[in-house]
């Protein structure tokens, strides 16, 4: 009797064991899986959704056409509301998820920068669809890859444009103090007197003041002809209304996190009238390649807020390497990716990552802002 | 220049002022610090966001609807305030003291939380309500909805003073901070002057929570924490537990923390402020206003 159950009790358990491992292996074999993050909630979680919506349907449109090496791609999506304490415990899970073999993400430079490490011990391929920050890449890490331009071409090219084809002369700057506005205004800054300008004032703030009336008052009296601010849409928007407010008639100027419909929602029409504000993803209007996914990407998910498309493309770029690489393992992704004949051409443009992990193209494009709406000079 | 950043200030430290009284009313008739008075604020902001968007007025309407702004905000502010003392004030009136603290700490937490979870984690905009006209003095420039907060104000502040003076609830107030079993014994039911003053509290807080976010002109789940914390320090600034502290408090802060940012460092602006708060109780502990 004991002896017969004992056997009843080891054979169930082989079965389940057996049954568990089948499933495994079939789940194993049949995705690879990719991880995607984002903010998408906190205060920037308008542009993170739009940013994972991107990766979505580019992770979509691969599995329509079988997928990559004959799986299908799985996408995670984790969150890390634009915090880098959250962003750290993010890259903690993903990099001890062994299924997992590689990552897009993050959209802040400041989340960006405190999870490169962990992932770069972990060995995972990540690319980086916004983070503009050009410290990233200096860390000596081989496992990144960053698909904009880095702030210093951003903030060198905003420079000239507001010195050499707005004519201004005499700039104040204002920064959030976070890993990304800082060290953008910063490039600004000693830009300006390299070309005949001059920096009338530099400030930095803290990202969530909301009253920024004093600071504008003091810089209304420095009568600078420019306003430079190195940071996000929400201080951006109410720094730019209450400069109106105040009366001071100043070109303001901004750079990719300022970038999109919220900065209008929040300053009101009638302060952005004019502003301009460079970006890292071209115009919606600029090429056929441009133009049919904004078409593809209204269908699925409404209009383009601003990092869709960065989103889009980074996450084929991942996807192609993962196809370059014969298999979905992270060092060979990774040296898929570096591989000097990789190349990709997309919505933002052809990449192609240099021995740093920083993307050969360094197009920063411009816009201006007209009766609330942005539109490329 | 400096006209413009005292009317900045002033401005500023109007709103602190008003947050500052609802601490000192309260800690004048419970010895509590009641710390929901910024959440109150916030839901001010939302109930006044809420109405405007039921009503479909997003361009400026002018004063009519800053009124109407105004007491959407100030009734949402004052039912949650009722709510808040009857549910977790009252039940904990004879228990320490920490406990009542704890417990408007959970209220505050609450309240973020669920707008937080039940509207957004965003900043919301809100409405411009007033024109852009400004009117200049001399070099400096003040906005219509500046001077409607000065104004505002200091009238808010004469009417309280009236009802604390010369009112039959002012008197029973008063007489319940001055001891709570002489008013018992004298007849003052106390149950309702508590909740009178949360009442009064919640009015001049949810008026500042509706004036910010539209200052501001975002309102935000967490927008009343920090004023929160700013008019819990106007309030010890000029002297706890008197209405004329809060008052000068407020103003001193906001004088301050505009000050600050203008002349040495927008960076820095919240730790020069408080830098003056210790030192102003460091030389005189009291506060402000304080007697002795």
């Amino acid at each position: 009797m004991f002896r017969k159950s004992l056997m009843l009790v080891v054979g169930a358990v082989a079965f389940i064991l057996a049954v568990n491992g089948c499933g495994r292996k079939a789940n194993e074999q049949g995705t690879i899986r990719i991880a995607a993050v984002a903010p998408t909630t906190g205060a920037q979680a308008d542009v993170g959704q739009d940013l994972v919506n991107g990766i979505k349907l580019a992770v979509e449109e691969k599995n329509q056409k079988g997928g990559v090496l004959g799986k299908k791609i799985e996408l995670v999506v984790f969150d890390d509301a634009a915090d880098p304490k959250e962003a750290v415990s993010v890259a903690h899970k993903i990099s001890s998820d062994s299924t997992i073999v590689g990552v897009v993400g993050h959209m802040n430079s400041g989340t960006t920068k405190p999870a490169t490490p962990i992932y770069s011990e972990a060995g995972l391929p990540v690319v980086m669809p916004v983070p503009t920050n050009p410290e990233i890449t200096k860390q000596g890490f081989s496992n990144l890859f960053r698909v904009p331009p880095t702030d210093l071409d951003q903030g060198t090219d905003v420079a000239r444009y507001a010195l050499d084809r707005l004519g201004k002369k005499r700039f104040a700057i204002i920064h959030d103090s976070t890993a990304y506005g800082q060290p953008l205004a910063e490039v600004v800054r000693t830009t300006i007197p390299k070309f005949g300008g001059q920096v009338v004032s530099f400030d930095g703030i803290s990202e969530g003041d909301k009253d920024f009336r004093a600071l504008l008052t003091k810089i209304r009296g420095s009568n600078p002809d420019a306003l430079f601010f190195g940071g996000i849409y929400n201080e951006g928007g109410l720094i730019a209304k209450q400069a109106k407010e105040l009366g001071l008639k100043v070109q303001f100027l901004a750079a990719d996190g300022c970038f999109g419909d919220k900065f209008v929602e929040i300053a009101g029409t009638s302060a952005t009238e004019g502003v301009i504000m460079s970006f890292i993803a071209p115009d919606e209007k600029i090429s056929d390649a441009t133009r049919t996914f904004a078409e593809k990407f209204r269908q699925k998910y409404g209009g383009i807020k601003a990092f869709a498309p960065l989103g889009y493309d980074s996450a084929n770029i991942l996807m192609n390497g993962i196809e370059k690489a014969g298999k979905p393992e992270k060092k060979a992704v990774i040296a898929a990716l570096h591989s000097p004949d990789f190349r990709y051409s997309g919505v933002t443009g052809e990449s192609h990552f240099e021995a740093d992990g920083n993307n050969s193209r360094r197009t920063v494009y411009f816009f201006i802002v007209k009766d609330g709406k942005f539109r490329p000079v | 220049m400096l006209t413009q950043q005292l009317l900045n200030g002033i401005a500023i430290g109007c709103m602190y002022a008003l947050i500052a009284l609802g601490y000192t009313l309260i800690f004048g008739v419970m010895r509590l610090i009641f710390f929901a008075q910024g959440e109150i604020c916030m839901v001010g902001a939302f109930a006044a966001l809420g109405i405007l968007h039921f009503l479909g007025w997003r361009e400026p309407g002018g004063y009519p609807v800053l009124i109407v702004a105004l007491v959407a905000g100030v009734m949402g502010a004052v039912a949650t305030g009722i709510v808040a003392e009857r549910l977790a004030i009252r039940p904990l009136r004879r228990a320490a003291r920490t406990k009542q603290l704890i417990a408007s700490v959970g209220v505050s937490m609450i309240l973020q939380n669920v707008v937080m979870l039940e509207v957004s984690t965003e900043n919301i905009s809100f409405p411009q309500l007033l024109p852009d006209a400004a009117w200049t003095l001399g070099t400096a420039i003040i906005s219509p909805v500046q001077a409607f907060i000065i104004v505002c104000s200091v009238l808010l502040m004469l009417i309280l003073q009236w009802l604390m003076r010369d009112t039959r609830t002012g008197l029973h107030i008063r007489a319940v901070a001055e001891s709570v079993q002489t008013a018992e014994l004298d007849g003052i039911n106390v149950d309702r002057t508590v909740m009178l003053t949360f009442v009064i509290g919640s009015v001049l807080a949810g008026f500042a929570g509706v004036m910010m976010a539209a200052y501001d002109g975002i309102a935000k789940y967490n927008m009343g924490f920090l004023p929160g914390i700013k008019g819990f320090t106007a309030a010890i600034l000029g002297g706890f537990g008197q209405p004329a502290g809060a008052m000068v408090g407020g103003l001193a802060l906001g004088l301050a923390e505009t000050l600050a940012a203008g002349y040495l460092s927008s960076a820095y602006k919240d730790l020069l402020a408080f830098a003056v708060l210790v030192l102003v109780l460091v030389v005189r502990p009291s506060g402000l206003v304080g007697k002795g």
